[in-house]
């Protein structure tokens, strides 16, 4: 069942460890977010699954063979690095064209639906895009393959939001087609709203993997209340925290295995605006600080 | 102004150093190199007799009249010489300073953050005109101190200001093209390419009569007479400098960021790329060109004074007995056989630069890209080797063919268009071994590349200085053209050309090899 697994991946560049005993498992037809802020190992781990860093030890399975076995696993691999740099010469439709011709993929009907979807201007030569147009053109490249695994790395930043839905949707219709998908980012919402299953990462490490909700106990969920009685004594309760007043608002974060604490202690003080902010993942971060501290 | 100034300077400081060091350093070293090489009055006499034909005129320019002391010797056989370098470090820095800032966008950063376009323009100044005294300064102190007979502090402040000046000239014309085209691609190219195509019209004209090379400022050096008369009014001709920088000003000051008085909109049609060799063919397309081109220009212009050799070499009895060699040949082909062998280590060049291409690739981060999909990397790498060895060869057959070509009316000259081609299949083998070796360090790592580079500047200095000073054996044996015959003077010798041919497949195999490993950056 599984499309992607990395077994116990370590890379060390110096004295730096930047990825630590990586493990995980990415199923077939499932979008995997994997996050963690920048600097964490994330473009590493990915690195070694393109082949571009070979890893010190431990090993990665696609399709459940060895990649180090299988010389033709790229085939079923399409990436997208995080910074994209393309041939200042070249305009972004030869670019485009380039790629359709070494992953073999010959539907240019989909190739226009997604020119025109993400409205970009191929005509134009590579040095002239901005980074949200190179961005682009890295994604169609992406998503134009047969490939059963598509690797993002970082793949919004740089997109307007609406540009942000095309590729939302487009990375819905790929896990419809049954492809896997992995998504890195640093920014929750994004992979939240679109992943199976996530894995955090920090200093190399894997700190937690699985179902978003099921690592609710380390998310925080702000809300945003008004309401008739005084709503400072909320303050002193143990799962609210970063208590603070703007103008009529009240900003409270509120652990979210206690929303329903939370939301029982409220209901007395006669709310008339109740508001939620998704998780940041700073606020997971911290979150993840504090225990660790409290845990030392 | 000055916040600007300080900014530019403290990212580009480390590179100006460099090439202060390196410039400077290749300037100081060679006075007294040459005062020990050439003690007496009668050698320099000889030596000047060999520099008085026309390929050395071609290549350092006209003999200075007057007494030939080690002084005047030193500025003959370095000014012209050195102006290349000079100018090339103010194109360089003038280019990374001006239309490259724009190209990234940080011109338009600084503006929007309240620096005006005097600022900007002002800076760059500065900095050209700062970078020069000081290498001036470097180059005036460093001869004054040295104290070497012959020497005369105004010659030294002559020699500084000329190069200096010379320096600073490509500088501006570098920021006006700047303006002028657009994309800094664009600019340091043009500005290259006058940089070459005025030391080649000088090479030509000083050898056919100097009152045409006055259009170039490499001949306005030859006039200063350096250490002879030192004629300070041959300095006055760079006085075009200010008209050039009060039009490098008009030109920046009355156009929009990014935007440039020529254009090119070229190949509207979308072009197949198929492949990763198709994508690279495209990508170095310029650069093969012109490479090509600058091939067959060398060829035409050795060519072309072939005729003049002979009568030359017949009156100058030192320059027969040197060029005669144990085998008793002709002294012409033998000295022509020296010619081709420095154009054969100048069409290396060409090649390593198709090598070094792939890390073009790997610093811009493309080659992750590529290598996410099936392209091995191995077979990028090859491709590279490949295509290297093929330009490489190429371009020296294209400059043999051109020197036939030239050198077709000249009488007294034995030597057949076979001949020519048999040169060009002699130093077939040592371009593969430098393409080798190139191979080998990219797939060792991208720092070490740079040895390849060294090595072919070596095997340049020592083949080129050798036919000038006559510099030890020993130091030839360090490269692999002193074991090849010197064909055409000579008949090929295939044991040597074979090994050196295996030992360059041998190290290219060897970096593909390790290329396949190692972890891309």
């Amino acid at each position: 069942m599984s499309m992607l697994e990395l077994k116990n991946l370590t890379k060390t560049f110096g004295s730096t460890v930047a990825a630590d005993d990586v493990s995980f498992t990415i199923d077939k037809g499932e979008i995997f977010g994997f996050i963690g802020p920048n600097g964490a190992g994330k473009s590493t781990t990915i690195r070694m699954i393109i082949g571009a860093l070979t890893q010190d030890s431990g090993s990665i399975f696609l399709d459940d063979t060895n990649i180090s076995k299988d010389r033709h696993y790229k085939d079923n691999i399409s990436y997208v690095p995080g910074d994209v740099n393309l041939w200042g010469n070249l305009t972004g439709d030869e670019v485009i064209n380039f790629f359709m011709k070494v992953r073999n993929y010959k539907n240019t009907a989909y190739k226009n639906e997604l020119i025109e979807k993400f409205r970009l201007d191929p005509k134009k030569k590579c040095k002239t895009y901005s980074k949200g147009n190179r961005q682009k053109v890295a994604l169609i490249s992406a998503f134009l393959t047969d490939a059963k695994l598509l690797i993002f790395d970082e793949p919004t930043t740089g997109l307007d939001p609406l540009m942000e839905r095309s590729f939302h949707e487009e990375v819905a219709r790929a896990k419809s087609e049954g492809k896997s998908i992995l998504l890195s980012s640093h920014i929750l919402s994004e992979v939240e709203k679109l992943s199976d299953r996530i894995a955090i990462i920090r200093e190399g490490k894997i700190i937690e993997t699985g179902h978003l909700d099921e690592l609710s106990h380390i998310t925080r969920i702000e809300y945003i209340i008004q309401a008739k009685e005084d709503l400072s004594k909320l303050d002193e309760l143990p799962f609210v925290h970063e208590f603070r007043v703007e103008g009529e608002d009240t900003h409270v974060l509120i652990d979210n295995d206690k929303a329903h604490d939370f939301l029982q202690t409220l209901y007395p003080l006669k709310p008339t605006k109740l508001q939620t902010l998704p998780p940041r993942l700073e606020d997971i971060f911290m979150r993840y600080y504090e225990g660790g501290r409290d845990g030392s | 102004m000055r916040h600007y100034l300080s900014m530019l300077l403290r990212d580009t400081w480390f590179r100006i150093l460099m090439w202060l060091i390196g410039t400077g350093g290749l300037t100081l070293v060679v006075p007294p190199a040459f005062d020990g090489l050439y003690s007496t009055a009668a050698e320099r006499e000889a030596l000047r007799a060999t520099l008085d034909n026309p390929a050395m005129v071609a290549l350092v320019g006209p003999v200075p009249p007057g007494e030939y002391t080690t002084a005047v010797m030193f500025s003959h056989e370095m000014l012209v010489f050195m102006g290349i370098i000079h100018g090339l470090f103010g194109i360089m820095i003038a280019n990374s300073i001006s239309r490259k800032m724009e190209d990234q966008g940080l011109l338009e950063y600084v503006t929007s953050a309240g620096i005006t376009r005097q600022s900007i323009f002002g800076s760059q100044l500065v900095i050209g005109i700062g970078m020069n005294l000081l290498l001036g300064t470097v180059i005036f102190g460093g001869l004054t101190i040295m104290n070497i007979d012959s020497f005369g502090i105004s010659g030294n402040l002559l020699y500084a200001l000329g190069t200096s000046l010379f320096g600073l000239l490509f500088f501006v014309i570098t920021l006006i093209l700047a303006q002028l085209l657009p994309a800094s691609e664009w600019s340091f190219g043009v500005s290259l390419s006058l940089l070459l195509l005025f030391y080649l019209y000088r090479a030509s004209t000083d050898v056919i009569n100097t009152d045409y090379s006055v259009i170039s400022p490499y001949h306005w050096l030859s006039r200063l007479e350096v250490y002879s008369s030192n004629i300070y009014a041959w300095l006055w001709p760079f006085a075009i400098i200010l008209v050039l920088i009060a039009a490098a000003w008009v030109l920046f000051a009355r156009r929009d960021l990014d935007d440039a008085y020529l254009k090119f909109d070229l190949h509207k049609k979308t072009r197949n790329i198929r492949s990763y060799p198709r994508l690279q063919m495209t990508g170095m397309k310029v650069l093969v060109t012109s490479w090509m081109i600058g091939m067959i220009l060398i060829g035409l212009s050795y060519g072309s004074i072939f005729g003049d050799l002979d009568s030359f070499i017949g009156d100058t009895p030192f320059l027969a007995q040197a060029m005669e060699g144990e085998s008793g040949t002709n002294p012409l082909v033998q000295f022509v056989s020296t010619l081709i062998l420095v154009t054969a280590v100048v069409g290396a060049v060409p090649a390593l630069m198709i090598t070094s291409r792939i890390m073009t690739e790997e610093k811009s981060s493309r080659l992750e890209l590529l290598m996410s999909t099936r392209i091995p990397r191995a077979a990028m790498l090859n491709f590279h080797g490949i295509y290297a060895a093929l330009i490489g060869v190429l371009g020296i057959f294209l400059s043999m063919v051109s020197m036939y070509a030239a050198s077709m009316a000249a009488e007294g000259i034995d030597i057949t268009f076979g001949d020519y081609v048999m040169a060009a299949v002699n130093y077939a083998s040592p371009t593969v071994l430098l393409v080798g070796l190139s191979m080998l360090l990219i797939g060792l790592s991208m720092k070490l590349h740079i040895v390849a580079w060294l090595y072919l500047l070596y095997s340049f200095m020592v083949n080129y200085l050798g036919v000038i000073v006559g510099i030890d054996e020993v130091w030839q044996q360090a490269t692999p053209f002193y074991f090849l015959a010197e064909v055409p003077s000579e008949n090929i010798e295939w044991a040597p050309w074979l090994i050196i041919l295996g030992i360059g497949i041998g190290l290219g195999l060897a970096g593909l090899a390790c290329f396949r490993r190692r972890d891309v950056a």
